[in-house]
């Protein structure tokens, strides 16, 4: 399994759980804590995807509707493979290369269909429209996270 | 359960010493379906019921019973064979630890199983099913130590369903109303469908003339004709049945039919969509319970819940109480919480705070409110079908006021008053709310009913006299008979009804708030009988046997008092009517006697050291003389 080695920087770390944090509030008000997304971003770094239904055994508990523990890694993945495709070290590098080459944001932009590839990967059913909207709110993140200085 | 007083770090009330709330909803959804099919089936009537009443009883038990049988065959279960032997093993250790009497089976299927793990058996033969892949996961998880309480934890849970015994509540509920949908779906359909064939071929049939007809067919001999006809009836009978079908409204006849089988589906359905999903939603709150009373810590079960390893759940100390503390501090939507309702399993968040705060599992006032509510209205719609109206009809108040006072008696009263969780004035307070809610919901559901009546009286009172004759046809003796309206004054009839009706919500807003007073009086001192010996196995039975005293003396002494005042006032004057109210007020002074020379024996002092106690019970609380823990067996050890 892949490990995120990006977040191994504790400032890359930092801005995974801000932008979780920030999907969370915005797709899963009630699941916002942030008490556990760090614990959740530690077990993607050091696992990568693991398919959900192994990942979230809460189906030997009732199957528990545990939507945090599908988005945060999700989150970890992208910051990572960011990180990884701008060939920069840290967030803070990004803010930085953003202020000179306005055209990076284009790169920074994640595709419909790279969020549908990691669904497809961890095994979530979700519809179209769910990917979309899980797209649209890991964009707005990730842009607020690089505005933030 | 507001201003909840905390209990000392660590000690949790203990749920499982106080009335099952499992228990209770399944013998509600039970008495209701079943108490409605028994009365309906006992009543006076056109067709004699009472078989299918039995078989609608005891069908859905044989069924539960086949239904492992079935289940094993239909997802191709086999047993988990040695490679899973030590899990086999682990799960039998665990069973014998907890106190069950057997250890159930493991059974596993290859490719994924939906819902694995999960319980079902009977009585005799106990399983867990789970997919090969996940039973070789545990099994690999118990081998480890780090993981080794997160897969306990997975175990356990997965016992306390036959711990608890949930799993042949959740199996005959699951099977009775399947069978009552079937039945009465079945039953609508062939009724309606035997009406429709009479209504268009009862003319024909009653005017066929059998000899022409089998000279016309040619088959048979003369001799043979005179065989047939032997056996069928003569002319002179055919004109009389007909004479005696053309009586007959079969309109009448499906108006009886439905009004019959609606409530039961009605009922069914209320069960179904509302009760069922708490059923299952609360079987596993307990098994949660279950696990946190065996591993003394939460940690190992939230990890199995989040599926977060549990060395890495270590590395953060105050993972859990910080995310119990922002699950309290977030708001659910309100699509949220409707969500939530419907579905078989209650959100992973209220699962935690049910384990900090167990008496949540027995839900707030609102909500018990709401329930019983719900449940008197649906006594008060099945109790005026054809069926049942013939045999209670006399005591419309009845059914509802006794099963609104159990419901929160035992799923309120007892646990709130044994945790000493509000004080009586506030207890008192939020009674007063409950009992307004829950007659509310009859009054809401009665002005409706009224206004279609008083509306139909002004606006098309032809169309109400046909709509009353077709109701009075229904609860005739016999089906399809119009009895008519005869000199009835249709204005009058509504306004009688109207009084008689708004008098019924008054009584019984006043005596359930009775009741409720005289519940929390005796409940408060019974649960400081702080002496009593064995307390731990009897103060629960000595609880319910609390609660049946009111239960006795209002629904047996005051509301058939009321009734017949309302009802019948000239059977006063009839010895008969006094025998029953009378023998009941004796039982219940005799029962009011008895308690108070127990409570003089045994409340207030310590059963350690002898010396006097002065304050009410709270969970964990100490003798202040000796420092030991008074009902002990209440309150259980675990930290999260």
């Amino acid at each position: 399994m892949k490990e995120f080695s990006y977040l191994q920087n504790r400032e890359n770390w930092e801005a995974a759980c801000r932008a979780s944090q920030i999907v969370l509030e915005q797709l899963r008000p009630q699941e916002a804590s942030s008490a556990l997304i760090e614990p959740l971003i530690e077990k993607a770094q050091k696992g990568g995807f693991v398919p959900i239904h192994k990942a979230n055994q809460a189906g030997g508990l009732g199957g528990s509707d545990l939507m945090i523990v599908i988005i945060v890694p999700i989150i970890a993945a992208v910051v990572d493979d960011l990180l990884s495709r701008l060939g920069t070290a840290t967030i803070t590098e990004i803010r930085k290369r953003l202020k000179k080459e306005k055209e990076l944001m284009a790169q920074i932009q994640v595709r419909v269909g790279d969020i549908e590839a990691i669904v497809k990967v961890i095994e979530y059913p979700a519809g179209e429209r769910e990917v979309q909207a899980l797209a649209q709110a890991v964009n707005a993140a990730l842009l607020r996270i690089l505005q933030e200085s | 359960m507001t201003s909840a007083p905390e209990p000392p770090p660590g000690r949790q009330p203990n749920i499982f010493a106080l009335p099952s709330q499992t228990s209770l909803i399944f013998c509600l959804m039970v008495a209701v379906l079943v108490g409605a099919i028994f009365l309906g089936s006992l009543a006076p009537g056109p067709v004699c019921l009472w078989p299918v009443g039995l078989g609608m009883i005891f069908i859905p038990f044989r069924s539960f019973l086949a239904r492992s049988g079935s289940e094993i065959t239909r997802r191709g279960l086999v047993p988990a064979g040695e490679s899973l032997a030590p899990l086999q093993n682990y799960i039998h250790t665990i069973a014998v630890q907890i106190g069950l009497s057997r250890s159930p089976l493991l059974l596993v299927r290859d490719g994924k199983l939906p819902g694995s793990p999960y319980t079902f058996g009977t009585p005799k033969h106990w399983y867990i099913a789970a997919s090969r892949e996940d039973a070789a996961v545990w099994q690999n998880q118990l081998a480890c130590a780090d993981s080794q309480p997160a897969a306990q934890a997975r175990i356990l849970h997965e016992l306390y369903h036959f711990k608890t015994g949930d799993y042949w509540k959740m199996g005959y509920t699951r099977e009775l109303l399947r069978l009552t949908f079937l039945f009465t779906g079945w039953a609508i359909l062939f009724f309606l469908g035997w009406g429709i064939l009479l209504v268009l071929a009862y003319q024909g049939f009653f005017e066929l003339n059998f000899p022409e007809l089998f000279e016309r067919a040619g088959a048979f001999t003369p001799a043979q004709i005179q065989l047939l006809l032997q056996f069928l009836p003569a002319s002179e009978d055919m004109e009389a049945l007909r004479l005696k079908a053309s009586g007959v409204n079969f309109g009448l006849v499906l108006n009886y039919l439905v009004a019959s089988l609606f409530p039961f589906v009605l009922a069914g359905l209320f069960l179904r969509l509302f009760l069922y999903p708490k059923l299952w939603q609360v079987r596993e709150l307990y098994a949660d319970a279950g696990v946190s009373h065996n591993q003394k810590e939460l940690l190992p079960f939230f990890s199995a819940l989040s599926g977060i390893d549990l060395p890495i759940l270590k590395h953060y100390p105050t993972v859990l109480s910080k995310i119990i503390a922002d699950i309290h501090c977030s708001k659910d939507t309100l699509l949220g919480k409707r969500k939530t309702l419907y579905q078989y399993h209650t959100s992973w968040q209220n699962r935690l705070v049910c384990l900090c705060e167990p008496e949540r599992v027995y839900g707030n006032w609102w909500g018990t409110a709401l329930l019983a509510g719900g449940v008197a209205l649906v006594f008060d719609i099945i109790l005026v079908s054809p069926l049942t109206l013939m045999a209670v009809g006399d005591w419309p108040m009845h059914f509802p006021f006794l099963a609104v006072l159990v419901l929160v008696s035992v799923g309120y009263l007892i646990p709130t008053v044994a945790l000493g969780r509000n004080g009586l004035a506030l207890l008192a307070r939020t009674l007063l709310k409950m009992t307004s809610v829950i007659v509310g919901i009859r009054l809401a559901w009665l002005l409706f009913t009224l206004g279609v009546l008083f509306s139909l009286l002004f606006l098309a009172p032809e169309f109400l006299a046909e709509i009353l004759a077709g109701a009075f046809a229904a609860v005739a003796r016999y089906a399809g008979q119009s009895t008519g309206l005869g000199d009835l004054d249709i204005q009058a009839f509504v306004v009688q009804a109207a009084v008689l009706n708004l008098t019924q919500v008054v009584i019984i807003f006043l005596v359930l708030l009775a009741a409720f007073a005289s519940m929390i009086f005796l409940l408060s001192r019974l649960f400081r009988w702080y002496r009593l010996p064995e307390a731990g196995r009897r103060l629960l039975w000595a609880a319910y046997g609390v609660v049946g005293l009111p239960a006795l003396f209002f629904g047996l002494v005051i509301l058939p008092s009321l009734t017949t005042a309302l009802f019948r006032p000239e059977d006063f004057l009839r010895p008969q009517s006094w025998i029953y109210p009378l023998l009941s007020l004796l039982i219940s002074a005799c029962g009011l006697a008895l308690f108070l020379i127990l409570d003089r024996k045994y409340a207030d002092v310590c059963p350690h050291c002898g010396e006097r106690v002065h304050e009410a019970y709270q969970v964990g609380k100490c003798c202040s003389a000796c420092q030991k823990e008074l009902f002990e067996w209440l309150s259980v050890e675990y930290r999260w």
